[in-house]
């Protein structure tokens, strides 16, 4: 059994080295390679597997680099600390908290920002005029950072749920809008020249064709934007902060508990590759697939 | 009775690189009768699209008149439903989706336009594959299903844009001969562009020949070969070589003049073998 997984980490190693992750096929393979290469092959179509495998490196090194005491324990914690501490915080009852006023501001900021991202995008797509009086301002706007804004929003609407909304909201109607933009524009000219010889009325022609069509994009849009959301979010917490896993990371660093940083960091990073991975991901993955014949036509030209 | 009637199309545009103004179409009049194959043959660049996308409403004329079934063409309708070369179908709707469109935007209820759907794959060779999507079809099937949408809706023609210029050869010729059985089924009236002479020649009751740009109507070459056609038969017949080689004359003739800068194009006296060839 040792020796199988010794083999197993040999393979991956080897693995990783070969072109497109395949075993270089070796002369004369010991049954126990040839075993190896199958656990190797069997690992490599489970999805738990693709999902978490990349990180085994990753929290090895890590905890190589605690265990090895590069770093003085006050700065730099191993993962069973952080881990002991996840289960304290999950019994005190401060993560689930602190968890769920995060996802409850991302919420907010998501819901708003998509409902007004989402229809500003089209309307700036659709109109030519309204388009070019507002693209400047877009990328006025788009520059000016997002926490940029936490300083005046503090100002105007305190340490509250609203100014972290703000800034949420904020960080996700730009690119949103962009990507709609984009997504309306990728639309092939044929399609429309199609639905409109078919009969359809130029109302009929956004809903059947342009706004399905503009959607592999606009996936794409709702996927960064959310992603740009939760770091601003995080941001936000931090100097907003009264609650929150952002708060809950500054917080520890204040009293020196560093190893609640290193488990907000952790919690942070999984929270959102879970979302990602699980939602967003195969949304956009479904409509470009589906949606390949667009691709193909834009590459006809 | 005429479908199609166009008269005296003129267009010019500005080319958006140079600030010149540009004649595409000199003059063009020629008419389509009801139930009539007609192709638009040309050599490259002379604006045969540009003709096509007139009727159809995608382009605005500077001057001559477009009329469709005693209607006046004033942008895209159901009317002149087009096949593009690209197909541009949807792809986010299943093939069903995709043939029944036309008669969704009309309005007609649902079972009926699916029954009206069916049957118009059916006749296109697409029966059984209502809930593919069209990646999921071959470039041929495809075009199919992009014949299939414009046929179910009735138009009053159907304006094809070198509908199979990007489909390989052995597969084209197939759906050449599959045009021609629908054509010879249900007669609708065809307006069909083109580079390949021997397409226009097997598919075409008349092969209208365009000059180069600022195009005009060389020739209008009638086809009074049989029907039913198949390609086998066909490229057998010594008439179908005849037309063919005419229309090639015709083609390389107006190149030559080109080159010579002789636009001139007074051509039509060397009708060789003119027996089975009506000049109009």
């Amino acid at each position: 059994m040792s020796s199988n997984t010794a083999d197993t980490a040999d393979t991956v190693k080897s693995a990783r080295g070969g072109p497109a992750g395949r075993t270089p096929r070796r002369s004369g393979a010991r049954p126990g390679v040839v075993r190896a290469r199958k656990v190797w092959l069997w690992l490599t179509r489970r999805p738990s597997f693709r999902t978490l495998g990349p990180f085994v490196p990753v929290v090895a090194l890590w905890w190589l680099v605690a265990e090895m005491g590069v770093f003085d324990e006050a700065f730099f914690v191993g993962p069973p600390r952080v881990v002991e501490e996840f289960g304290e915080l999950m019994e005190k009852g401060i993560l689930p908290g602190y968890l769920t006023d995060s996802l409850t501001r991302l919420a907010y900021g998501v819901g708003f920002g998509l409902a007004i991202g989402l229809p500003m995008g089209f309307v700036i797509a659709m109109f030519a005029k309204v388009r070019r009086f507002f693209w400047p301002i877009l990328l006025f706007f788009q520059a000016v950072a997002d926490i940029a804004w936490l300083p005046i929003v503090i100002v105007w609407f305190g340490f509250s749920l609203t100014a972290v909304t703000f800034v949420i909201v904020y960080t996700i109607v730009f690119p949103l809008m962009l990507s709609v933009v984009a997504g309306v524009e990728q639309v092939p000219r044929e399609l429309l020249r199609a639905a409109r010889s078919l009969g359809a009325s130029r109302l009929r022609v956004f809903f059947e064709v342009i706004l399905p069509g503009a959607l592999p994009s606009v996936a794409g849009g709702v996927r960064t934007g959310l992603g740009y959301g939760w770091r601003a979010l995080v941001a936000a917490e931090i100097i907003v902060g009264t609650s929150g896993v952002g708060f809950m990371m500054f917080d520890a660093r204040r009293v020196g508990d560093i190893s609640q940083v290193f488990l907000g960091m952790a919690v942070l990073g999984v929270l959102w590759y879970a979302l990602d991975a699980m939602v967003l991901a195969p949304f956009e993955r479904a409509t470009v697939e589906r949606w390949g014949m667009v691709r193909s036509l834009e590459a006809d030209g | 009775m005429t479908a199609l009637e166009i008269t005296g199309l003129h267009k010019n545009y500005v080319d958006s690189y140079s600030g010149e103004e540009v004649t595409a179409i000199g003059d063009v009049s020629f008419s389509v009768d009801e139930g009539e194959f007609v192709s638009v043959l040309g050599p490259s660049g002379c604006g045969k699209t540009t003709v096509l996308n007139i009727v159809a409403g995608f382009v605005n004329l500077t001057e001559g008149s477009v009329v469709v079934d005693g209607r006046e063409v004033g942008g895209p309708g159901p009317d002149r439903g087009v096949v593009f070369q690209s197909h541009a179908l949807f792809p986010w709707k299943t093939v069903l989706g995709n043939v029944v469109f036309g008669l969704r935007m009309k309005g007609v209820p649902r079972a009926e336009r699916d029954a009206k759907g069916k049957e118009f794959l059916e006749l296109v060779g697409l029966g059984g594959f209502e809930h593919k999507y069209p990646h999921e079809l071959s470039g041929g099937m495809q075009q199919r299903l992009g014949v299939a949408r414009v046929l179910a809706n009735e138009p009053a023609v159907m304006l094809m844009d070198e509908p199979f210029a990007s489909i390989d050869a052995q597969t084209r010729r197939k759906l050449q001969e599959d045009l021609t059985r629908i054509f010879e089924k249900r007669h609708p009236t065809v307006f069909f562009v083109t580079h390949d002479v021997d397409e226009a020649v097997f598919l075409s009751d008349r092969v209208v020949v365009l000059s180069q740009r600022p195009s005009r109507v060389r020739e209008i070459v009638t086809v009074d070969l049989p029907r039913p056609r198949e390609w086998r038969t066909a490229v057998e017949l010594p008439e179908f070589r005849a037309i063919a080689n005419r229309v090639n004359e015709l083609l390389v003739d107006d190149e030559a003049a080109q080159d010579d800068g002789t636009d001139d194009g007074s051509g039509g006296g060397n009708d060789g073998d003119g027996a089975a060839v009506a000049g109009v």
